[in-house]
């Protein structure tokens, strides 16, 4: 409640001056003997209709002076936004990742669209995105830049980097990547191998995330059993067969540590549904912010007062005797 | 005391209409109604022939040596005690306010009794006790007593009749006539005094009504001032519930002089005080 011309309500002492001083209080009546008799056979309900045309007046005069000097009322308005969380996506790009047990593509296209359109749902959330095999790489900063980020992961290619799988120092590339962020700080790491390179244990990096307050999901993608990989020999291609080797303890310890969750993609669906329950998962805090805000309400008040105007009018019109 | 032009006129109108009434034909009548205690020896004289032999006062004869006869007169000389109702009440009336119609009824009564060499004393009431004027004679006395009615008075929001009864009662200790005048808008019961004053006195009351006020077909709405208690209020009465009302009012002041066996007569401002005054009397007398 808030006056915005309060120097208007000076209106009221002049009103009040009339009420007390100016109002005639003898008014034009008829003098009887007999009141009482009057008084007994007039229903309360006529004496409101007779005595209301006055009270009108006031109150008419009461809520102009109120409409004049801006009297405004407090809306609260309730601010909801989601701040975007932080997401880094760790892809393992070693050669065993071209594995065809995702037929009819190999697994790393299958989950190169899982991830796509994960990125394409978290449209508020920070995604950067980091490949590695025996040794980790950058590919992307943190960035709300959605389609420079699609850009880079379609770019991705297997044996951009020496094969190997360095578990341990991925981790730790996505650690530094993620740090000096202030919001809620995720971690993706796709594999289908155990930790074979690098100077820090998956284990140690876990602890390194942690203690930075990072979540890590980790999702181990492959069937059990033997898969066949393609191999390079010469000319043309020649395929591999190779026993899936998920370093699935290591990769549970990891979420574990990190307070994140392992899953195990063992066919296209199964990725799409972990990455979907990841997204759902991962919803930035709801921040709630309040204001107070001011609005005079002069159009209500106007209308009140013609609504009084009017029932005034009509009451006026009770024929009164006058003597 | 400077009074009003409309007092001083109507004390003039008032005096002159009631000595007419009273020499034409009421004075008799107000003698044969309320009549003395008995009879006296006037006077004792010698015997003339002619005298009843029967009023030979024979002491008297003996001491004196001749015939001496009593001469009987009427014990009269009655105090007639007005009491009058002051109220504001009364200061409503067309076309002439009750206080007005009280007044004229009040000169004619006293005139009457004045005539007939009776005293007149009055008492004006409200609320509380007003102005006591002791029983009294002539034509002085007599002014006095239509001044005080129709000199306004405060006397109060109320009208408390029971109060002047048994004020006049302790103060009247020889019999004699007691006659109220009031509209008797009262809102306590005087029934009990009533029956006390008329048992010791003769006693009739006079009620001063007006019709206007009574109007019962008043179903338009207005604005009315309460002249006793000064309440203004708005009125927009049911006239069926307004009627039943004053004629329960009506026959609840009828109901009390018939209870206690007192003469009342009723006066109406848009009629001369003395003809239901003088059918009253010449019905008793």
């Amino acid at each position: 409640m808030k006056f915005q011309r309060p120097e208007f309500l000076i209106l009221f002492i002049v009103l009040a001056i009339f009420y007390l001083y100016v109002r005639r209080k003898k008014k034009i009546s008829i003098g009887l003997g007999a009141v009482k008799f009057y008084e007994l056979s007039t229903p309360k309900f006529r004496k409101y209709l007779l005595a209301a045309p006055e009270v009108l007046l006031y109150l008419i005069l009461v809520f102009s002076i109120i409409s004049s000097s801006g009297f405004s009322l407090s809306s609260r308005y309730r601010e909801v936004y989601l701040p975007g969380i932080d997401v880094m996506i760790i892809f393992d790009i070693s050669r065993s990742m071209a594995a065809e047990d995702f037929a009819p593509r190999n697994r790393f296209e299958i989950a190169r669209t899982v991830v796509e359109e994960f990125i394409k749902k978290r449209e508020v959330d920070r995604i950067g995105l980091a490949a590695f095999a025996g040794a980790p790489l950058l590919i992307c900063p943190l960035t709300l830049d959605k389609n420079f980020l699609i850009s880079s992961l379609n770019a991705l290619k297997i044996g951009e980097i020496e094969d190997g799988t360095a578990i341990g120092l991925a981790i730790a590339e996505g650690v530094s990547d993620l740090q000096s962020s202030k919001t809620s700080k995720v971690m993706i790491l796709l594999t289908d191998g155990m930790n074979n390179r690098g100077e820090i244990s998956p284990i140690d990096a876990a602890k390194m995330a942690e203690e930075a307050g990072i979540k890590i999901y980790t999702i181990g993608v492959g069937k059990k059993g033997k898969a066949k990989i393609p191999i390079e020999a010469g000319i043309g291609m020649t395929y591999i067969e190779k026993e899936v080797s998920i370093d699935e303890k290591t990769l549970e310890r990891v979420a574990e540590i990190t307070g994140g969750r392992y899953f195990r993609a063992e066919n296209p669906q199964a990725l799409k549904t972990i990455f979907k329950e990841i997204d759902s998962l991962e919803k930035g805090e709801i921040r709630v912010k309040t204001e107070a805000r001011f609005r005079p309400i002069y159009n209500e008040l106007d209308l009140l007062i013609a609504i009084l105007f009017l029932l005034w009018l009509f009451l006026r019109a009770i024929p009164v005797e006058i003597p | 005391m400077n009074l009003p032009d409309y007092i001083l006129e109507a004390i003039k109108r008032i005096e002159i209409i009631s000595r007419k009434k009273v020499s034409e034909i009421f004075g008799g009548e107000y003698r044969s109604v309320f009549k003395g205690r008995g009879i006296e020896v006037e006077e004792v004289r010698e015997y003339e022939p002619g005298d009843d032999t029967r009023t030979i006062d024979w002491k008297t004869s003996a001491r004196r040596g001749s015939l001496y006869v009593k001469k009987f007169r009427e014990e009269r000389e009655l105090s007639l005690y007005l009491v009058i109702d002051s109220s504001l009440s009364l200061d409503f009336g067309i076309p002439m306010r009750k206080r007005e119609k009280a007044a004229e009824a009040a000169a004619l009564l006293s005139l009457a009794a004045l005539v007939n060499n009776d005293k007149v004393g009055l008492l004006t009431f409200g609320e509380k006790k007003g102005k006591f004027v002791p029983p009294g004679k002539g034509r002085g006395h007599f002014l006095r007593i239509i001044r005080e009615v129709l000199v306004e008075r405060d006397y109060g929001k109320e009208t408390r009749i029971g109060e002047a009864l048994s004020w006049v009662y302790r103060v009247a200790k020889k019999r004699g006539v007691v006659i109220v005048i009031s509209d008797f808008y009262t809102e306590s019961s005087f029934l009990k005094e009533l029956k006390l004053v008329s048992r010791k006195h003769d006693f009739i009351g006079i009620w001063v009504r007006e019709r206007a006020e009574a109007r019962l077909d008043r179903i338009s709405p207005f604005y009315g001032e309460d002249l006793e208690s000064g309440v203004y209020s708005h009125l927009w009465p049911r006239p069926s519930v307004l009627k039943e009302l004053f004629m329960k009012y009506e026959s609840g002041i009828r109901t009390i002089f018939k209870r206690a066996g007192a003469g009342l007569i009723e006066i109406f401002t848009d009629q001369p005080a003395y003809i239901p005054i003088e059918k009253y009397f010449r019905r008793k007398a």
